[in-house]
């Protein structure tokens, strides 16, 4: 995305809707222009279409800068020839567990929100969290635009030539056995101190058919808190995946 | 996707704010074919195009459309599944309820209609666990949100998250709230209006317009103090 210097009157209107703050306003050229390494081509500033003077262009985008928009916009406007193997920014995940079997009893999903909420984040430090958690044995999705990126899914390492692209927030998506909880939580406590990002944390497991949830089990045993809100597949899809 | 699953707020204002969403997977378990069959998504596409130009615009209108057709008789079994593929074109994939009865009572449609498609919802657990109770529900799978981690003083203050996050994408920018908030002390706006203004940033529906006016009358108190 870029600012038409010609049309741009320095209104300073559209600063107002940059979710992470990449629009500038320049004083001696008393316009505004969007900072291209900040940037995660999200298309809010053009959808919004809030600038009376109609001063926001798309800039083709091509790999892997496509990259950025791809996580970042949920109504992709641009496409590539090149793009992230598995389109969007995230996946199904538990929302059609009941159909995919994705998370069976005695494992616990992870879903680690990348970025989220709002301060945004290069890939590279997305790959730290993935390295990780990698170490102590998760499986990635492999359905996850994600983990198409790495060049190792038994590592978490991504391919090079994507790690300095930023986006609005990436989902890294794997999952691992009931009883390594603990430990992912721990790891992810002592990345959390060598990112330089957010990351919102979910965790997934089916519910037992006397209505016991594993996880919330398992983190009030640790003494782990969580929301007192979050999400419930309800099981209407099908055909129903075994358990 | 966890679109809706980091909403922030106290267990107060989170109350009442329900979510509903209707995926249907592209991976079926044991399926032989994609559900990516080019015919069934290039049908699937166009009538997305068509309901988007003629529908979505008129909201009550395609509310109505919506309850009409999840109302609908079951159809004999050999047209059960092009049935079922009209009506998910049709209706929203997510749905934003304020109220306890008007929750239920969609989940009760979406239940009869069977349209094969999986559900889930969204909220405060204890709200939606009586609330499934009522209807005979039991939860499949869940998710947990453990909160945030990193470098979190980069985060504005909670009254605005609470607002940001509502979108499942995380496209309203706090700055745009502060303003909105800004324009209302001004008199410029109404807090109606300023929750409408930020609901138009969010695309796939998530962000609850009565709930940010609630928030926003909140935040305002709040500044005054």
């Amino acid at each position: 995305m870029r600012i038409n210097s010609g049309r741009c009157v320095g209104c300073r209107i559209c600063m107002s809707y940059c979710p992470i703050e990449a629009i500038k306003y320049e004083d001696d050229e008393r316009k505004c222009v969007i900072d291209e390494d900040e940037c995660v081509e999200c298309y809010v500033c053009y959808r919004a279409k809030m600038c009376p003077k109609e001063a926001f262009e798309k800039v083709p985008l091509e790999w892997p800068r496509i990259i950025r928009h791809t996580f970042s916009s949920p109504k992709k406007v641009q496409r590539s020839q090149l793009e992230t193997p598995i389109s969007g920014r995230g996946t199904e995940e538990m929302k059609t567990n009941d159909v995919t079997g994705r998370y069976r009893f005695g494992e616990v999903g992870f879903t680690i929100d990348v970025g989220r909420p709002g301060v945004g984040t290069r890939l590279q430090e997305a790959e730290k969290i993935a390295m990780a958690i990698a170490r102590v044995g998760v499986e990635f999705e492999l359905f996850n635009p994600f983990s198409s990126l790495m060049s190792d899914r038994q590592t978490g390492k991504l391919r090079d030539d994507v790690k300095k692209e930023r986006v609005l927030s990436c989902i890294i998506e794997c999952k691992t056995t009931m009883d390594k909880l603990p430990l992912v939580l721990d790891v992810l406590r002592n990345v959390a101190k060598h990112v330089d990002t957010v990351f919102s944390v979910g965790c997934i497991c089916r519910v037992n058919d006397d209505g016991t949830i594993p996880v919330k089990e398992a983190l009030d045993k640790i003494g782990v808190s969580y929301r007192p809100n979050g999400k419930i597949n309800i099981g209407l899809g099908k055909p129903q995946a075994h358990p | 996707m966890t679109h809706t699953l980091h909403r922030r707020g106290s267990i107060e204002s989170l109350s009442n704010d329900f979510l509903v969403q209707i995926v249907t997977s592209k991976h079926v378990e044991g399926s032989k074919t994609s559900r990516n069959h080019s015919l069934s998504l290039s049908i699937k596409k166009a009538a997305g195009k068509l309901i988007d130009k003629y529908f979505n615009q008129f909201p009550n209108i395609k509310t109505e459309i919506e309850k009409i057709l999840l109302k609908l008789p079951p159809a004999p079994r050999f047209f059960k599944n092009f049935e079922n593929k009209i009506i998910r074109s049709f209706i929203s994939p997510l749905r934003v309820f304020n109220t306890k009865s008007e929750f239920i009572t969609y989940l009760g449609e979406l239940k009869k209609a069977d349209l094969g498609s999986s559900v889930v919802v969204s909220g405060l657990f204890k709200e939606i666990d009586e609330c499934l109770e009522r209807i005979n529900i039991r939860p499949h799978t869940v998710q947990f949100s453990l909160g945030v981690f990193g470098t979190v003083d980069r985060l504005p203050e909670e009254k605005i998250l609470e607002m940001t996050t509502m979108c499942g994408h995380h496209l309203i920018s706090p700055r745009l709230v502060k303003k909105l908030v800004k324009d209302i002390k001004d008199d410029r706006i109404t807090p109606e209006r300023a929750a409408e203004l930020l609901g138009k940033q969010c695309i796939c529906g998530a962000f609850n317009k009565a709930r940010a006016v609630k928030l926003i009358q909140a935040y305002l108190l709040h500044d005054e103090t």
